[in-house]
């Protein structure tokens, strides 16, 4: 949380006013909580393996996490009102998103999946090397510097998490197949 | 004093010293970075701590904590960018003092005005939390009940103007934290007959989803800052400036009390603790418009206040076992992971555990002062690391973080989905805290409320017929209702327009 929302955060930029894009985002995403709780809410019993309704309320299973969807549900009301007619959409927190490429954002986050689902292929220094090379070029810091920094991430990150904390990854699926 | 010895007698182990210089390393690494909050941290290593004693595990996890408030000046005053957001007011009169070539001095000024709130934040957490132990021993279900929603209350109104929005996150948190075995009856809840979603979804995936790896992501996105490289080779100490707080024993006193008395409400952590702390400064000072321009006493207020935050933040989590922000809610992982229930009866079941948190803060607080003295020169340098390396590198180690949690690549899909989820939620305008608070205290919430209402048969007069949680409910409305008090209030006095809050940080003279 900041003192000022409105002040600089000391090197010249401040905050933008939010685009008509991320308005769009949050009144997507908003709507959606509130379907998602709309209906956790209504078929909440069906979801609790044992439940019977005959139970005192304080007794069910169902009483507090319908009680949280309910708040979830109206509160997300309210929100998607408010962005509609144009409130701020700043979180209040330290994430500073100043200036930031949503479209790199994304692609980070594409990455980051097929990274998981290559490590069970390829192995963990592979899998990791892989990942931080296209990072390192989608983000566009130059391929050789993008080689050199996956390598020593990778080699470092094998070191201390694998050797040094024993943390176990199953060996490559791809070694079964050649074997 | 023979319980402190006990404590002492625990942390003297290699393990925890060895977790206390970690902690206090990664602690400073991270309080330099500008992007990175000491949460990130704290929720990729808290895997990590579960093969670690628990006092070791918390050195590791406090060192961070206490480490990234006294590194986060360093920015502030050298480059005019605030490693962390509760270093901004050292920045007002820290960089003013370094572009006149007092660089050595602000830095000085501010790690021992650092190093005398860790302290007395240390000492404080010693002796109050047994008291209130005593005292919390005698709380009922009615009370924890109470207890938990006055928390909650006050994390969502430490949220100014977002209440709605940090209710919703609340709730959601609340709600994830419900899904899994009921341990009251037994019954599944929303497991959609997985065994993955038995034992619920794990906070650590969630904390490194919506902390490290929302942060990793946007990181990609940033570009690089320039730096003044002048500015980061001014990076020193001044050995007679460590002794200049004492010469402002007011301002030093005042602003240690404000971070300690912050640091015990639940979420309103050291960023109000520290913009509270300079403004009584400069309110009480002789010479108010020095100010922003350099005064000492701006850095002293600032850096004493932020610094005692974490003593009073770890008062709840030791004696109720609710934690004070997202940080401590995380570091509860670590009790709960070896079967340790923080509250009041802690002190009674493992006063060694207790004892040795006491000793480790001050340890730490050593440590950390000795490393920043030794080597602030070199690691200042860290500022001009590019945001996009780092983010990588960060995705790297939230991977292997939730990885490790139980060697499973489903909680790294989680922490992903949750990754994705908290930048989806940072768009929109909705803050991630509440939802791992949430989580964290809806479980004593529910057990709590369920085992008050079948004590009373169903029937809430329990909350307000009990004297201690009729407080709390009376406090809890008060919170609630307090702008609608204000404004009415106001109308009474006949001034509607004084409604709105002067901002003072407009009136601020830009050094």
């Amino acid at each position: 949380m900041r003192p000022d929302d409105n002040a600089s955060r000391g090197d010249g930029e401040e905050r933008g006013p939010d685009s008509s894009v991320q308005r769009v985002i949050a009144v997507i995403v908003t709507a959606t909580i509130l379907l998602a709780a709309a209906v956790g809410y209504l078929h909440a019993p069906d979801q609790i393996g044992g439940h019977r309704s005959d139970t005192v309320f304080y007794e069910s299973s169902a009483f507090i996490p319908r009680l949280a969807l309910a708040v979830v549900a109206i509160c997300a009301l309210i929100h998607v009102a408010r962005v509609v007619r144009g409130a701020s959409l700043d979180a209040g927190e330290d994430l500073d998103d100043t200036g930031v490429d949503r479209r790199t954002v994304i692609g980070g986050m594409a990455l980051f999946a097929a990274y998981a689902l290559l490590v069970p292929v390829v192995g963990y220094l592979v899998g990791t090397f892989v990942f931080a090379t296209a990072t390192g070029c989608i983000v566009a810091v130059g391929w050789r510097t993008s080689i050199v920094c996956a390598l020593m991430l990778s080699i470092v990150s094998v070191l201390v998490f694998v050797v040094a904390l024993k943390v176990w990854f199953p060996p490559a699926a791809i070694l079964k197949l050649v074997s | 004093m023979a319980e402190l010895l006990s404590g002492l007698s625990a942390v003297l182990h290699w393990s925890v010293l060895a977790s206390v210089l970690a902690g206090a390393l990664l602690g400073i690494f991270v309080g330099v970075l500008p992007g990175i909050g000491p949460i990130v941290a704290i929720s990729i290593c808290l895997p990590f701590t579960y093969g670690m004693p628990p006092l070791a595990g918390l050195s590791l996890l406090l060192g961070i904590y206490c480490g990234a408030f006294y590194a986060g000046a360093i920015t502030s005053i050298l480059i005019r960018t605030p490693g962390e957001a509760s270093s901004i007011m050292t920045m007002f009169d820290g960089s003013p003092m370094a572009r006149r070539g007092e660089a050595e001095r602000a830095l000085s000024l501010a790690f021992s005005s650092a190093f005398v709130g860790g302290i007395v934040s240390a000492a404080f957490l010693a002796l109050a939390a047994p008291q209130l132990a005593r005292f919390t021993a005698k709380f009922g279900a009615a009370e924890m009940t109470c207890a938990g929603l006055l928390a909650a209350i006050c994390v969502c109104r430490a949220y100014n103007g977002r209440f709605i929005e940090a209710t919703l996150m609340l709730a959601l948190g609340l709600f994830i934290g419900t899904i899994g075995i009921d341990p009251t009856s037994g019954e599944r809840r929303f497991t959609f007959d997985t065994t993955g979603l038995m034992s619920g979804l794990p906070l650590v995936s969630v904390s490194i989803g919506m902390f490290g790896m929302t942060q990793g992501f946007l990181m990609l996105g940033m570009r690089p800052r320039p730096v003044d490289a002048n500015a980061i080779a001014n990076a020193g100490v001044r050995w007679h400036s460590f002794l200049e707080p004492f010469r402002h024993p007011r301002t030093l006193s005042r602003s240690v009390l404000i971070g300690l008395l912050i640091g015990v409400l639940p979420a309103v952590g050291a960023a109000l603790s520290t913009s509270l702390s300079y403004f009584a400064a400069r309110r009480a000072s002789r010479n108010p418009e020095s100010f922003g321009r350099g005064n000492p006493e701006g850095i002293i207020a600032a850096e004493a206040a932020n610094n005692s935050n974490s003593g009073g933040a770890m008062v709840t989590v030791l004696t109720l076992g609710i934690p004070g922000d997202a940080i401590t809610a995380v570091m509860m992982g670590v009790f709960l992971v070896h079967g340790v229930f923080p509250g009041p009866n802690l002190f009674a079941e493992k006063p060694d555990l207790v004892n040795g948190v006491f000793i480790a803060l001050i340890l730490i607080n050593v440590t950390i002062l000795a490393v920043l003295v030794l080597l602030v020169r070199y690691i200042a340098m860290l500022v001009r690391v590019d945001p996009r390396i780092l983010g990588t590198g960060i995705l790297v180690l939230c991977f292997v973080g939730a990885y490790s949690v139980a060697n499973s690549f489903t909680n790294v899909w989680i922490a992903l989905g949750f990754g994705v989820f908290g930048w989806f939620s940072a768009q929109s305008g909705l803050p991630a805290v509440p939802l791992v608070l949430g989580m964290v205290i809806g479980d004593l919430f529910e057990t709590s409320l369920r085992q008050a209402l079948s004590v009373s048969d169903g029937s809430f007069a329990i909350f307000v017929t009990r004297p201690m949680s009729a407080v709390m409910v009376v406090a809890a409305a008060l919170l609630v209702f307090w702008p609608l008090l204000r404004v009415a209030y106001q109308r009474a006095r006949g001034n509607p327009a004084a409604s709105a809050v002067p901002d003072p940080l407009k009136e601020h003279p830009d050094g």
